[in-house]
């Protein structure tokens, strides 16, 4: 299996997910880089909003390929995850098949041929020939505990039986990374076909480094404040927790309305892009108007 | 089994090795794949640097949050210990609030998980988290600020549920007998194609069900909560009604229990 980027050793993933906007430590890469060399699936959990999503994303620019998403639900099953039927076209085949003088058999290899496939994020990641994909199983904790179990025999083979078509090998192994925010505990039976990488909210110099990566035309002043803000709102018992990319765009939408600074009026206008219920943001402003 | 520590070791593969056996035996739930998967990170060149093999190995050997903590302590004792330090404490390990293994068949094959006395704290159990704490929470010891929580998760719990439910009833919609009357009436808009199948839907049955609760003072710190699930069963699904019927249990001369409903 070739990459796009010779990869030698994690500082050099360390850099790269730099360049591209994209703050990592030497942990977090070197899962990363384990991942590309061991070929295992890697689970990324953390509370929402600390980048597990953009990592996948990062990587697959990293390497090259495309990135495959899977958004897992509840009630997420093998039919919108995997495979199905095209059943009205298949349908349409038959008729269109009628004047024919094929045998029935040759008919039936017709109508469940490629063709007739919809293949979903699952099928797709392992059914594609140029380049091994970045598979993504976003948010696994809300997905039923039955398609964790499917998921199990996925990541150890990597092979989707179907019925009509036979086993499906996959051509390129994709490299997976799945991703939690631990609403519910995952099996063991998962957690041990995995990698694993618990990404917490960063301190206050890792923040401002990745405000600042994102935002380069944001002023020192502003984004010392926004920062300092955030890391408070975390200390205290809210209703939502604001991650990073709230943080980002908190400073967005401070800097959209021209403020250098974040006092009284700015927060009453903009606590909306930071917090998430009505509570908390009364909560935000008692503070700020304490401190005037 | 004999415990080893980094500067006893000959080789570093030795050392890994021995090392998986070390987190293992306080505690860490370590099997063969992921000593094996260890060893082939260090092929994969990753021994230069002290930061660099030491998030590897924790990438590998870690599964809950948790974990990571008593992970660090453990890569410190392990690979920093000096042998002068040790002076005659050769294995033994201070590592403090260490946490017990949650025995899972692997690890008990393995001949080292403990099985029985379950009804400890299970803060302690390694990936334990605030769900799984609350099981083991005895009701009666409930305060008020935790009651309300306890209200506050539950009402979750049946919202989900009936969500769930509903989701459940939709999705049998899509198998099962298929209502043949719907589907040859549709199709006739398709030129008799049956290109949209419908299915019959099977409805729920009701079910009826009739709870004795005893109320006296040494039980209704109990019983509270049953009366409660009922209510929010029937805040989360219309369908549902619950009627109570309360009834005094006298003892008298006679023997038998004299009857107020309410």
């Amino acid at each position: 299996m070739k990459q796009a980027v010779d990869l030698k050793h994690p500082s050099a993933l360390v850099s790269f997910l730099s360049e591209h906007k994209y703050v990592a430590d030497e942990d977090l890469a070197t899962s990363l880089y384990l991942l590309l060399k061991l070929n295992k699936p890697l689970l990324l959990e953390g509370p929402p909003g600390v980048g597990k999503t953009e990592a996948a994303l990062v990587l697959s620019q990293f390497l090259g390929t495309n990135l495959i998403r899977l958004q897992c639900y509840e009630g997420l099953d093998v039919n919108a995850a995997v495979y199905e039927w095209n059943y009205q076209k298949q349908l349409l085949g038959i008729r269109m098949q009628e004047g024919s003088d094929k045998s029935a058999a040759e008919k039936e290899k017709i109508i469940f041929s490629d063709d007739y496939l919809l293949k979903r994020p699952l099928l797709q990641a392992i059914t594609q020939a140029d380049k091994a994909p970045v598979l993504l199983i976003d948010e696994l904790d809300r997905s039923d505990e039955e398609f964790e179990a499917f998921l199990l025999e996925l990541l150890s083979a990597f092979q989707i039986t179907i019925p009509e078509l036979g086993t499906i090998k996959a051509v390129q192994k994709p490299y997976v990374i799945l991703t939690s925010n631990r609403t519910r505990e995952l099996s063991d039976a998962l957690k041990r076909r995995c990698l694993y990488h618990w990404i917490d909210y960063p301190g206050l110099e890792k923040e401002m480094s990745i405000v600042r990566r994102r935002l380069p035309g944001v002023e020192n002043n502003l984004l010392e404040q926004v920062v300092d803000y955030v890391q408070r709102f975390r200390s205290m018992k809210l209703a939502k927790t604001p991650g990073v990319s709230e943080t980002i765009d908190w400073a967005e939408s401070l800097m959209a309305l021209g403020y250098r600074e974040v006092n009284r009026q700015a927060m009453q206008q903009t606590a909306g892009s930071i917090l998430k219920s009505a509570e908390d943001i009364s909560l935000a402003l008692a503070m700020v108007n304490e401190e005037d | 089994m004999e415990k080893v520590q980094a500067f006893q070791t000959r080789s570093l593969s030795e050392g890994i090795v021995a090392f998986a056996q070390f987190a293992r035996s306080h505690g860490m739930n370590i099997g063969v794949q992921e000593t094996q998967d260890a060893l082939m990170a260090a092929d994969a060149g990753l021994l230069k640097e002290r930061t660099f093999f030491r998030a590897a190995l924790k990438s590998i050997f870690c599964h809950a949050p948790e974990e990571i903590l008593v992970f660090d302590r453990l890569f410190s004792l392990f690979w920093d210990t000096n042998p002068i330090d040790l002076n005659g404490r050769k294995g033994k390990s201070t590592i403090q609030g260490s946490f017990n293994k949650k025995s899972t068949a692997s690890v008990v094959m393995l001949g080292v998980g403990q099985t029985g006395a379950q009804e400890e704290e299970a803060k302690n159990v390694s990936g334990a988290n605030a769900a799984e704490r609350l099981k083991k929470t005895d009701l009666s010891l409930l305060n008020t600020m935790e009651a309300a929580e306890l209200d506050e998760i539950a009402r979750k719990l049946f919202r989900q549920m009936a969500v769930r439910m509903r989701r459940r009833m939709k999705q049998d919609l899509k198998s099962g007998r298929i209502n043949l009357r719907r589907t040859i009436r549709k199709s006739l808009s398709t030129g008799g194609e049956p290109v949209d199948l419908f299915y019959r839907m099977q409805t729920p049955r009701k079910q009826r069900l009739i709870v004795l609760l005893d109320v006296s003072g040494s039980m209704d710190k109990y019983s509270f909560f049953s009366p409660e699930v009922y209510l929010y069963t029937q805040g989360a699904f219309q369908a549902t009604g619950s009627f109570c019927i309360q009834h005094f249990a006298q003892k008298n001369n006679q023997g038998i229990a004299v009857a107020t409903p309410g």
